[in-house]
């Protein structure tokens, strides 16, 4: 969420610092798109008859299209080069904030609870911000198809499909029985988030066995488990749920859901970036 | 292109750039995402800033038992075994094999007088409240069971006042033997916020309780 945050700062600031570039030099792109009120721009001339009108939405797209033509090598390489900046700041921060808390994917989304033997599986997704899946929170309200996913999940009512958690995994500290953890079983992909019951510590290797099971479910994880696998350990353990922001993960599960909509939304995006020129 | 810009002459005119809708729009939902994030950072930095003050809870495990089960697979014929138990399932959800057919199992009964009301302030979305057995054995140094649990969603709930209360979970060790070893009970509690840092922590626990020697049937 930090680089989503950040992101929105980003382009307020270059929104900022573009809004008052000195507009004395207004030329070609500027001039074209610039909306012109007589009175406005003109303040001294008189408005009469035959003026023409305040442009209108099509018009300022056209403006915008000619704008982007008139547009030199130089220009457009810029608009490239800000875009790939974006992108490369969000992973920088994200790979930062992986370091930090020492977890490889220290934002989940809680994407789908899947039945399985009666047993309801909590899975998590890492965030994918490389993909500036983030940015569409602009362009999609993520609170719309809320009601269209009313499963019963296994960490209920801690935790529903879309809430965004936040792990770290500090190593000073080891975990304890009643944290809630993210965890990968070997050979399959999909984290599960569910609470630890037991925990034993080896005490010749230091080894934790854990056991876990969810809030929600009437027996524990080793039923979910590979076959005979009675514990998990700690190099299985993505991270521990720290904290904790409701409903902001709607965009990636929609994104995930409707694969199409993830590369209008990107094309859209990135087109806009190279476009856009405030 | 030098044009005039009269901004500064006029006395009507106080911005120099206009916006068109597009960037207004963009400018007005930057705003509100700042402000709603903004909002939500400051909401979990107080939560987090002004905790809640910490329960306390009287924990008194009353009856501790040991029994030595020996796991039968067939409902119809069980063999008799001196002085084992012989149950055809696990206790409670455990029904997993820890790699052997006799295996010890705890029983216990415990009072429970805990007021986790002063827990539920402005921004709490439930309590996990769990019973821990924490002990130490041979080859684990650190051991930690859970053994009964409840959530508690509302203030109204969050007086827990138990006589006689068993265990939901079984109480098995690694080892599956209790012979020798010192349990202490505690009561822990996990915080889910609505917004913000999760926060557990001990709200009381029991004096040390030895494991007796196992029931002969």
């Amino acid at each position: 969420m930090f680089e989503f945050v950040e992101m929105v700062f980003m382009s307020n600031f270059i929104g900022f610092v573009r809004s008052r570039e000195p507009t004395f030099n207004v030329s070609g792109w500027q001039a074209a798109t610039r909306i012109k009120f007589p009175s406005f721009n003109y303040p001294n001339y008189l408005p009469a008859h035959g003026h023409p009108a305040p442009p209108t939405m099509l018009a300022a797209v056209a403006d915008q299209v000619k704008a982007f033509r008139q547009l030199n090598k130089r220009q457009i390489a810029n608009q490239i080069l800000n875009f790939v900046m974006i992108i490369a700041s969000a992973l920088m921060i994200w790979k930062a904030l992986s370091l930090a808390t020492n977890s490889e994917s220290p934002i989940v989304v809680l994407l789908r609870t899947r039945h399985q033997n009666d047993v309801t599986l909590n899975t998590a997704r890492p965030l994918d911000v490389s993909k500036a899946q983030i940015l569409s929170l602009f362009i999609i309200p993520p609170l719309t198809n809320l009601q269209k996913f009313n499963h019963s999940g296994s960490m209920e009512p801690a935790f529903y499909r879309g809430d965004l958690l936040f792990l770290n995994m500090p190593t000073s500290e080891s975990i304890k029985v009643g944290d809630i953890c993210v965890f990968k079983i070997p050979g399959r992909d999909v984290p599960i988030v569910h609470r630890v019951v037991k925990l034993h510590d080896e005490y010749k290797t230091g080894k934790q066995f854990l056991l876990t099971k969810g809030d929600n479910n009437q027996v524990d994880d080793r039923g979910l488990y590979n076959q005979g696998q009675m514990w998990i350990h700690r190099d299985h353990v993505v991270g521990k749920v720290r904290g904790f922001l409701p409903y902001i993960g709607m965009v990636t599960i929609l994104m995930n859901d409707y694969p199409q909509l993830k590369y209008v939304l990107l094309g859209g995006l990135g087109l806009f970036v190279l476009i856009h020129r405030e | 292109m030098q044009t005039p810009f009269p901004s500064d002459s006029h006395p009507l005119c106080t911005r120099t750039t206009m916006h068109n809708l597009q960037q207004r729009a963009n400018a007005v939902s930057a705003f509100a995402i700042s402000v709603l994030f903004s909002l939500l950072a400051a909401v979990a930095l107080l939560s987090y800033v002004m905790p809640p003050p910490e329960p306390t809870a009287d924990v008194a495990v009353t009856e501790l038992r040991v029994r030595r089960e020996y796991l039968v697979l067939t409902l119809f014929s069980p063999p008799v075994r001196a002085g084992l138990y012989s149950v055809t399932g696990r206790y409670g959800p455990d029904y997993f094999d820890y790699g052997k057919k006799t295996n010890e199992f705890a029983f216990l009964a415990f009072d429970l007088d805990a007021d986790l009301t002063p827990l539920f302030d402005w921004n709490t979305k439930q309590v996990f409240v769990c019973l821990v057995a924490e002990y130490e054995s041979k080859t684990h140094n650190h051991n930690q069971v859970v053994v009964w649990d409840t959530i508690i969603e509302d203030k109204e709930n969050a007086v827990l006042e138990f006589q006689g209360e068993r265990n939901t979970y079984a109480l098995i060790d690694v080892s599956t033997k209790w012979q020798g070893l010192v349990a202490n009970f505690s009561l822990r509690y996990d915080v889910t916020p609505h917004v913000g840092v999760l926060r557990s922590g001990l709200a009381g626990s029991s004096k040390a309780m030895p494991f007796p020697v196992a029931e002969k049937r």
